[in-house]
C-alpha cells in the first residue's frame, strides 16, 4: 500500500491535535467490534449509484452499526451522511410487516395467502378479458439483480407482456440510450479511478458535492494533491458543487444543446481535434430533427440515422457560432472559447460527468451525444483519466435496470425484443417456447401510467418505487390509479408512502440485508451482498413475492432454483458471456468487493474498449468500439441541434422550474425520512429563489409563496440564502418531502427517443401565499 | 523522500492514534478486522451553520482548535458537510472569529 498525502496529511493531523494541549479531538470513535459480539458482513450502500462498500455490524439480531468498508475501492472508508444511518433506515416505527387488502377507505391485514390469492385472481381475470397487455410490473433501479431478473422473465418469459418498466426510465433512459446510439453498448467505458487520475473535470447539471459526495470528495482529494486539476461547473444553478469548483458557469435552462455544440464548433474551427483518431476511430451521422415532446398519449417516435461525412458534420457546425451560443445559453462567446480550448489541450486529461441535468432532458438521448462528440472530436475516450461518464442514482439502475434490462423494449446484455435473434436467445437460455417474447415494446414508465389511466392497463404490480410521488404531471397519474372500472394496484414496499396510498394490497418487503443481493454500480462494479438480519413481521423479499406470484399463475416452472440467488445468477451469466458483459461466477462475488465488468479470465476491466484492459481488443488495435459492428467497430458523433423545452417560460408563468435532490434524502425520503437525524437536518422542501425576483414580488426569506404551473399548485416556504442558490428567472424545489408533492406541477414531456421525462424544465409562476 | 514520508506516517499513525494500518484486500473475508480499523459515524454538528458553509470555513476552527473548537483528524477531506450534518443545536455556537477567517 502506497503512502498517500491523506495518510501523511492525517498523521500530522493528530500529532498537531494531541501536541494542541487542552484541545479536544473528534478522534473517530473507538470500534464496536471491540465491544465483541458484533458480527460483521459486507454491501454495498443502499441509497444511490456510487456504490460504496458498507460494512454492516450485527448483534442480536439487529444492525447495531454500519462503517464505510475501508477495503472497499469505491469509498475507501468513507461514506456520505446517508450512508453513516443506513443502520436506521430499517428501523423505522411504522415498517410494515403485514400484507393489507383494501376494504373501502380502509386497509385491512391479511394472510399471504389471501393477498397473493386476490392478487393471482386480480391476474388471471385481467388477463382472460382483456389480454396479456392489461397486466404490468413496475420496478426500480433498487431491485437486486435477482428481483429485476425473476420480473423480466415472468412477464416476458411467462405471461407473454412486455409490460415491465421501471423507474430507472425517469433517471438513466436518456443515458442509456445515449450510449446505445453512440456506441452501440450500454455503460461506461471509463470507471471511478478517472476521479483520481484527471486533471480536468467538466461537470453538467450535476450537483456531485450533494448527490454523488463520496465520488466529489474522489475529486476534491485529487485537488488538494494536484494543484493542476480543474473543476468546471456548468449549471442552471449554483450549489455546493459551484462552490467548490474552480469555475461556475451558468447557463439558461436547455441550452446545454448550443454550448456543447458550440464547444464543438472552436474545437473544429481552430483544428484543436485529433485527425488521427477521428480517421480511426469514428463516423458521422444526423437523425430526425422536430422530434416532439411525448405530450400526447401513446406518442410513438423513431428516429432515420443517415451517415453523413466529417466536412458536412463541420458545415452543421457552422450555426453553433460561440455568438449564437451566447446569445442562447447567457454564457459569454469568449468563455465558451476558452472551454472549449480546455477541452482540447493536449496537455490536459479531460473528463465529463454528469447525471439528471442531461438525463431528465426532452432531448436528453441528444445531450449525452453531444458530450461524447466531444470527447470522440479529442480522442480523449478510453484512456486512464480521461472519459466521459454519466452517474447514477439508484444502487442498482445499472445492475439490474440496464444489465439485466427490465424495460419494456429490452432483455439482458443489451439485446432487445424487437431483434428475432434476441428473442431467440432469451427464450433458449429461458426455456421456453419459441415466439413467447413478444416483439413490439409496449408502454415507457410515463406512457404505462398514462395507460392505468386510460384504463388500458387494468393489473399493475409496483416495487422498491413511489411512482405516485416520483412521477411528473401527478396530479393525472394519481387520480388516474383510484378510478375503479377494473383497475387494481399492487404495492410492495418496506413503509407506507404516497404509493401505498393508492393501492389495493400493499405488501410488506425485506430491505436491503434483509435479504441477499446483488447490485451493480455506475462503474460497471458487480457486488453482492448476503442476507445479515431477518426482515421485521411477515416482512419478505420481493423476489420471493415474485416467483409466488409465478407459481400461481402457471409459471413456476420459470423458477425451479434451490438455491435462488446462486443458481439464477448462474443462468443470467449465459446472456452475458462472449458479449463484451462477461461476469464471474457467483462465488467470485461472495468474496470479493465487486468487480468490473466485463470479467473475463477472473480480470476485471477498467476501461473498455481499450487495448491492455480490455480483453476483446486485440493487440495492436488500440481502440476498438467493438460493440458497434454495423458501423465498423467506430464510435458515432451525432450532428444534434438545439431545440426548445417543452414548455418554455411566459407571461403567465414566466419562471423556470427545476427540480432535484438535497444532500440528506435520498429520492421521494421514504427512508432517509425516517431517520431522525437527517430529518431534523433537513425537515421539508423549500423554494430557492434568486433574492432580485423575490424582491420584484415582495416577498421577503422564508416567506411562503404559492407557485403554480399549469398542472398543479403548492404552497413552500421562500428560501432566498440556502446552500442552493437559483438564478434569476429560475427556482429549485426538491422532491423528496411527501408532504409538498412538487412533482405535481412538473410536465410529463419525455426525451422522444429514451423516454425520460424532464423533471428539470416547465414553466411557473410565484405569488405571495 | 517516499519512504521517510511513508514511516514517519505510519509510526506517528499508529502511535499516535493506536489504529493499524488498513487490511489488505487479501483478506476480503475478515470484516470485522476491517470494521474494527473503520472510522464510526461522524459527529452531527452541534452548532449552527450556514447552509453555505464549506471546508474553509469549517477548518478555520477545527483545524487548529482556536477557541476550543474540537480538531478534526482528517484536515485534508473538505467536504465537511457531506459527512457531517446539521445536528440538535445545543449551547455551543461558533466563534465569530471563524467567520472572520472565511
Amino acid at each position: 500500500m502506497g503512502l498517500s498525502r491523506r495518510d501523511f496529511l492525517k498523521a500530522t493531523a493528530a500529532a498537531a491535535a494531541f501536541a494542541a494541549a487542552g484541545a479536544a479531538v473528534l478522534k473517530p470513535k473507538p470500534s464496536e467490534a471491540a465491544d465483541g459480539g458484533i458480527k460483521w458482513g459486507k454491501a454495498p450502500c443502499r441509497f444511490c449509484g456510487t456504490g460504496c462498500g458498507v460494512l454492516v455490524g450485527v448483534k442480536d439480531g439487529k444492525i447495531v452499526a454500519t462503517k464505510g468498508d475501508p477495503a472497499a475501492p469505491v469509498n475507501k472508508g468513507l461514506n456520505c451522511i446517508k450512508g453513516y444511518f443506513l443502520s436506521k433506515i430499517l428501523y423505522g416505527k411504522d415498517r410494515l410487516t403485514k400484507p393489507l387488502i383494501r376494504k373501502g377507505d380502509k386497509m385491512v391485514e391479511a394472510s399471504w395467502d389471501e393477498a397473493m390469492t386476490l392478487i393471482a385472481s386480480k391476474f388471471k381475470e385481467a388477463i382472460a378479458t382483456h389480454g396479456p397487455d392489461s397486466v404490468a410490473m413496475y420496478g426500480s433501479g433498487q431491485w437486486t439483480v435477482f428481483e429485476g431478473y425473476a420480473a423480466s422473465k415472468l412477464f416476458k418469459g411467462g405471461i407473454g407482456t412486455n409490460n415491465i418498466e421501471v423507474n430507472a426510465r425517469l433517471c438513466m433512459a436518456s443515458a442509456v440510450t445515449g450510449f446505445m446510439t453512440t456506441f452501440a453498448s450500454d455503460e461506461p467505458m471509463g470507471c471511478y479511478d478517472d476521479l483520481d487520475l484527471g486533471d480536468t473535470y467538466f461537470l453538467w447539471g450535476a450537483n456531485m458535492a450533494e448527490c454523488h459526495p463520496v465520488l466529489f470528495s474522489r475529486i476534491i482529494d485529487n485537488r488538494l494533491k494536484n494543484p493542476n486539476v480543474k473543476i468546471i461547473d456548468f449549471a442552471t444553478r449554483r450549489t455546493r458543487t459551484s462552490q467548490m469548483a474552480d469555475k461556475y458557469i451558468k447557463f439558461n435552462p436547455q441550452t446545454d444543446l448550443a454550448l456543447l455544440n458550440a464547444i464543438a464548433h472552436v474545437i473544429v474551427k481552430e483544428k484543436l481535434y485529433d485527425e488521427k483518431f477521428i480517421k480511426d476511430h469514428v463516423v458521422f451521422k444526423k437523425g430526425k430533427t422536430n422530434i416532439g415532446y411525448g405530450l400526447e398519449d401513446k406518442f410513438k417516435f423513431a428516429d432515420d440515422p443517415k451517415p453523413m461525412t466529417f466536412d458536412e458534420y463541420k458545415e452543421f457546425l457552422n450555426t453553433y457560432t460561440p455568438e449564437y451560443a451566447a446569445e442562447l445559453s447567457g454564457v459569454p462567446a469568449a468563455t465558451i472559447v476558452e472551454m472549449a480550448r480546455l477541452y482540447a489541450d493536449k496537455n490536459r486529461k479531460v473528463n465529463t460527468l454528469w447525471t439528471m441535468g442531461f438525463n431528465q432532458h426532452t432531448r436528453g438521448t441528444w445531450v449525452n451525444n453531444l458530450a461524447y462528440n466531444i470527447h470522440l472530436l479529442t480522442g480523449k475516450i478510453c484512456k486512464p483519466g480521461e472519459n466521459p461518464m454519466s452517474l447514477t442514482g439508484q444502487p442498482s439502475a445499472c445492475g439490474t435496470t440496464r444489465e439485466v434490462g427490465t424495460f419494456t423494449h429490452r432483455l439482458p446484455a443489451d439485446m432487445v425484443v424487437t431483434d428475432p435473434e434476441h428473442r431467440a436467445k432469451a427464450e433458449k437460455i429461458w426455456g421456453i417456447p419459441a415466439g413467447t417474447i413478444p416483439a413490439k415494446p409496449t408502454y415507457n414508465a410515463t406512457e404505462m401510467f398514462r395507460a392505468l389511466d386510460r384504463g388500458d392497463i387494468k393489473v399493475v404490480w409496483i416495487q422498491v418505487t413511489n411512482p405516485f410521488q416520483s412521477l411528473p404531471n401527478l396530479n393525472r397519474y394519481r387520480k388516474g390509479a383510484r378510478k375503479g372500472d377494473g383497475r387494481f394496484v399492487i404495492v410492495s414496499d418496506m413503509y407506507p408512502t404516497k404509493s401505498t396510498e393508492v393501492a389495493d394490497v400493499i405488501l410488506p418487503s425485506a430491505s436491503w440485508v434483509e435479504k441477499e443481493g446483488v447490485f451493480g454500480n455506475a462503474e460497471r462494479r458487480t457486488q453482492q451482498w448476503y442476507k445479515l438480519v431477518e426482515p421485521p413481521g411477515e416482512a419478505r423479499n420481493d423476489l420471493t413475492q415474485t416467483i409466488d406470484l409465478a407459481k400461481r399463475l402457471g409459471h413456476g416452472n420459470l423458477f425451479p432454483y434451490k438455491y435462488v440467488e446462486k443458481e439464477m445468477w448462474e443462468e443470467y451469466r449465459k446472456f452475458n458471456e462472449g458479449q463484451g458483459k462477461d461476469l464471474a461466477p457467483y462465488e467470485t462475488y461472495t468474496k470479493e468487493r465487486g468487480l468490473r465488468w466485463p470479467v473475463v479470465n477472473g480480470k476485471e476491466t477498467l476501461y473498455r474498449y481499450a487495448e491492455g484492459y480490455d480483453s476483446y481488443v486485440k493487440a495492436g488495435e488500440g481502440i476498438k468500439f467493438y460493440k458497434n459492428k454495423k458501423d465498423g467497430g467506430k464510435a458515432v458523433i451525432w450532428a444534434r441541434p438545439f431545440e426548445p423545452a417543452a414548455e418554455v417560460p411566459d407571461k403567465s408563468y414566466p419562471f423556470w422550474l427545476c427540480t432535484g435532490r438535497v444532500l440528506e434524502h435520498w429520492h421521494t425520503g421514504t427512508m432517509t425520512g425516517r431517520v431522525p437525524e437527517l430529518k431534523r437536518a433537513y425537515p421539508s422542501a423549500v423554494c430557492e429563489m434568486h433574492p432580485d425576483d423575490a424582491e420584484k414580488l415582495g416577498i421577503k426569506n422564508l416567506q411562503k409563496v404559492k407557485i403554480s404551473s399549469r398542472r398543479g399548485t403548492i404552497i413552500l416556504p421562500v428560501d432566498l440564502d440556502g446552500r442552493g442558490k437559483a438564478e434569476k428567472g429560475n427556482i429549485f424545489v426538491a422532491f423528496f418531502d411527501e408532504n409538498k408533492l412538487i412533482n405535481e406541477l412538473c410536465i410529463d414531456a419525455y426525451c422522444p427517443i429514451s423516454g425520460e421525462p424532464d423533471y428539470k424544465k416547465c414553466a411557473v409562476k410565484v405569488e405571495k401565499a | 523522500m517516499r519512504i521517510l514520508l511513508r514511516c514517519c506516517a505510519v509510526a506517528s499513525l499508529v502511535a499516535l492514534l493506536a489504529l493499524p494500518v488498513v487490511g489488505s484486500a487479501e483478506e476480503a473475508e475478515s470484516y470485522a478486522k476491517d470494521a474494527a480499523n473503520a472510522e464510526g459515524t461522524p459527529p452531527m454538528i452541534p452548532h449552527r451553520i450556514k447552509d453555505t458553509s464549506d471546508g474553509k470555513y469549517c477548518l478555520g476552527c477545527h483545524e487548529t482548535g482556536i477557541t476550543g473548537a474540537p480538531i478534526t483528524p482528517h484536515p485534508d477531506r473538505l467536504s465537511c458537510t457531506g459527512c457531517h450534518g446539521q445536528g440538535e443545536i445545543k449551547d455551543v455556537e461558533p466563534m465569530k472569529k471563524g467567520k472572520q477567517i472565511q
